[in-house]
């Protein structure tokens, strides 16, 4: 019963497909999981994992972040304007980023809560907002590098593992378990998926909203401080791919863009086997229009997939019977 | 009639002198004021001088407005190149400028040219990143009597009939130079890979034609990524970045890259980097950070060897001078097209070049200094 149950869970697919795709790997694109692979793509999963926290904790509240790109962007050139350098500026370069990021959030949080605009305006306006104050800053183009020692840190190692890799298992293990173990968390929770039934149990739903923009904004904060760090160069169009790369992994990880559910881990695990796969599309010779095309074909799937599971899941509750998934996976198993 | 006789000759003489003396004096006029509104330059003098010459002769004195459109205008050589543009127009007083940037969207250069003709801007200078879309855009303003002057991208098209004059580096003359190094360099056996921007765009497209050409002769020398197309990295850093990281995941060596974008290579060889893998060769226009980097690391990476050509952001001046030559009703003769020599060549007589007070993704090449980037790489 217990298997049935992880397994009609609409995170658990994720983890099998990218069981397979790993496996598969190899006959698509040979090498592609090999170890020297791995080691190359790592970190952009890591950057990917940690800005797909963000997108999951938005989209869990019934939001879309949509100002994902224009964070990103900016918070990799203030990390890198503001020291200039130097490590001694560093402080003051990490310091600026998380003052951009709770003021984004605060605007966004405040459009969707209080002026009661829809999260996807909101978020379009606000990554607006940020673009603009990009361009502000930058006058076009920036040219100045990172401190050594966040270049350093996004670029070493430790027991074998990259840094980036090891500061998004630890930021996904403690916010995984923030929500699973705290009240705040079940709360948070409780907000997505009934925002009147956790306002009328006494919950302050605005605020928890408001929270989760600053929050999201905080993570891809984070994303963009490492990436500015790995890249050297950051340019100003540095977070231009993670928002539909964001959803993806949101999607794939199982969470529902109704809202409620997701899971910060399935995005995780999603977000290796999105970058995974474009390794295996790139490798095996497609051009640039094939990989979006298949990103956007995994969407889909993975979207139809989560809609089948679910009318699954109703049809058993409702004690139709018929052929559920778990059913099925448990006679296969045993 | 003798006094009238004798008057005759000194009054021919006199008209004659003073007709003499007329005509050389208008002609030197003329000579004079062909010679201060002609701009002339040879291609090999700008090349070296990086298109800066000594000269307001194209300024004229009509006031006008200068229309100054960068397809893209959101990286560091798009910031390069305004400053070049608008330092070079800035010597004209009597030029007003109107700057715009399309970031990349085709739509919305498209909207730009044609707005910057209906305002009454006299010239354009544009660089039409999606090539031979914008043609329209360009035959509007043109149509429109504004003076055009594409430059750094092929809009295709034929001057005069679309536009004044089309100013650019010869890309097929960077591939082929850029080839042919790596064929020696490598011995004539290899594993190169192409870097480019934004997929179908024609600077790309034109060197990687040059390099496959160069490569056919060259059975050893393989392009592992297709005579077609290139790895496509919008020619923005992070994208290189990855773009790399899965070349190399893929290809366990890569011997060469050979990119239209310094400072692509420079995310690229991050990559290589990071993934503890030996550093190309490399053949692509100038960034200060390559350089640098060659310094640094050559000794014990013998193997990574570099020549460049100019990242010709330089170019921009011409385009300037040529567009305001044209609407002021100023002859100007300097070169349309130029082939690039190289800048730097490790394994030549050009050694990398690094200014450390400077930061990677400079072009040393364009001799701008960074108060000049500071006062005109912007858009306001």
């Amino acid at each position: 019963m217990k298997f049935r149950k992880v397994a009609t869970s609409p995170f658990f697919p994720i983890w099998p497909a990218t069981v397979l795709l790993f496996v598969v790997s190899p006959l698509i694109a040979p090498g592609s999981d090999s170890a020297g692979a791995l080691k190359s793509i790592l970190p952009f999963t890591a950057f990917l994992a940690i800005a797909g926290i963000g997108q999951t904790l938005v989209v869990q509240q019934r939001g879309l972040d949509l100002s994902i790109t224009g964070m990103i962007s900016l918070a990799a050139i203030i990390v890198t304007k503001y020291p200039n350098g130097t490590d001694a500026g560093l402080a003051k370069g990490i310091g600026l980023v998380v003052v951009a990021c709770v003021l984004s959030g605060l605007v966004s949080g405040f459009a969707v809560t209080v002026l009661g605009i829809t999260p996807l305006i909101s978020t379009l306006g606000v990554n607006a907002l940020l673009t603009g104050a990009l361009l502000q800053i930058t006058n076009g183009a920036l040219t100045a590098e990172p401190a050594p020692a966040l270049r350093s840190f996004a670029f070493d190692k430790t027991w074998g593992i990259p840094n980036t890799v090891l500061v998004a298992a630890a930021v996904i293990i403690v916010v995984a378990l923030l929500m699973r173990t705290t009240v705040a968390g079940r709360r948070f929770v409780a907000v997505g998926t009934n925002e009147p039934a956790a306002y009328v149990a006494g919950i302050r739903v605005k605020r928890y909203i408001w929270g989760t923009y600053i929050v999201a904004s905080l993570f891809y904060g984070l994303a963009a401080i490492l990436l500015a760090g790995y890249l050297g160069t950051p340019d100003l169009q540095s977070g231009g791919n993670y928002l539909l790369l964001s959803i993806t992994v949101v999607v794939l990880g199982g969470a529902s863009l109704a809202g409620g559910s997701g899971s910060v881990l399935g995005s995780a695990i999603g977000a290796v086997f999105l970058i995974q796969l474009q390794q295996d599309v790139f490798g095996a010779g497609a051009p640039q229009s094939v990989q979006y095309l298949i990103q956007a074909g995994v969407i889909a799937l993975a979207m139809a997939l989560r809609t089948l599971i679910g009318h699954m899941n109703a049809r058993r509750a409702r004690g139709h019977g018929g052929p559920v998934l778990g059913a099925a996976l448990d006679t296969v198993v045993g | 009639m003798k006094l009238k006789r004798r008057v005759r000759p000194a009054t021919l003489f006199l008209a004659a002198f003073a007709l003499g003396s007329g005509l050389v004096l208008a002609v030197a006029q003329g000579s004079g004021a062909a010679s201060s509104s002609t701009i002339t330059a040879t291609a090999a003098y700008e090349i070296a001088h990086a298109g800066i010459l000594n000269t307001t002769a194209f300024c004229g004195t009509k006031k006008i407005t200068l229309g100054i459109e960068d397809g893209y205008g959101i990286n560091s050589w798009s910031q390069a190149s305004f400053a070049a543009v608008r330092s070079e127009a800035a010597k004209c007083s009597n030029v007003t400028q109107d700057v715009e940037a399309a970031g990349g969207s085709l739509p919305t250069m498209i909207s730009q040219i044609k707005g910057m003709a209906n305002k009454g801007d006299q010239a354009i200078v544009v660089i039409p990143d999606d090539g031979q879309a914008e043609l329209p855009a360009i035959e509007y303003a043109t149509q429109h009597g504004v003076k055009v002057v594409p430059w750094a991208a092929n809009p295709g098209g034929k001057a005069p009939a679309d536009y004044v004059a089309y100013v650019d580096w010869n890309p097929g003359f960077s591939g082929t130079l850029f080839a042919n190094w790596m064929v020696t360099q490598l011995h004539g056996h290899g594993n190169v890979v192409e870097l480019g921007g934004p997929a179908g765009n024609p600077v790309s497209a034109e060197e990687l034609a040059a390099v496959v050409k160069v490569f056919k002769a060259h059975p050893g020398m393989k392009l592992l990524t297709g005579d077609s197309t290139w790895a496509v990295t919008d020619w923005t850093s992070s994208i290189a970045a990855q773009v790399t990281a899965s070349l190399l995941a893929k290809y366990p060596t890569i011997n060469g890259i050979i990119s239209d974008y310094g400072t692509d290579v420079l995310a690229a060889l991050n990559s290589f980097q990071a993934a503890n893998r030996a550093l190309p060769a490399v053949g692509v226009p100038d960034a200060n950070g390559l350089g640098c980097l060659w310094i640094k690391v050559h000794k014990s990476q013998k193997q990574f060897q570099m020549i460049t050509d100019s990242t010709r952001n330089w170019m921009g001046r011409v385009a300037a001078r040529k567009a305001i030559a044209a609407a002021e009703g100023i002859k100007d003769t300097e070169p349309n097209l130029y082939n690039l020599t190289p800048f730097e060549n490790s394994t030549g007589s050009l050694p990398p070049r690094c200014d450390p007070k400077q930061p990677a993704d400079r072009y040393l090449s364009d001799q701008l200094t960074p108060q000049v980037i500071a006062e005109f790489g912007k858009t306001n």
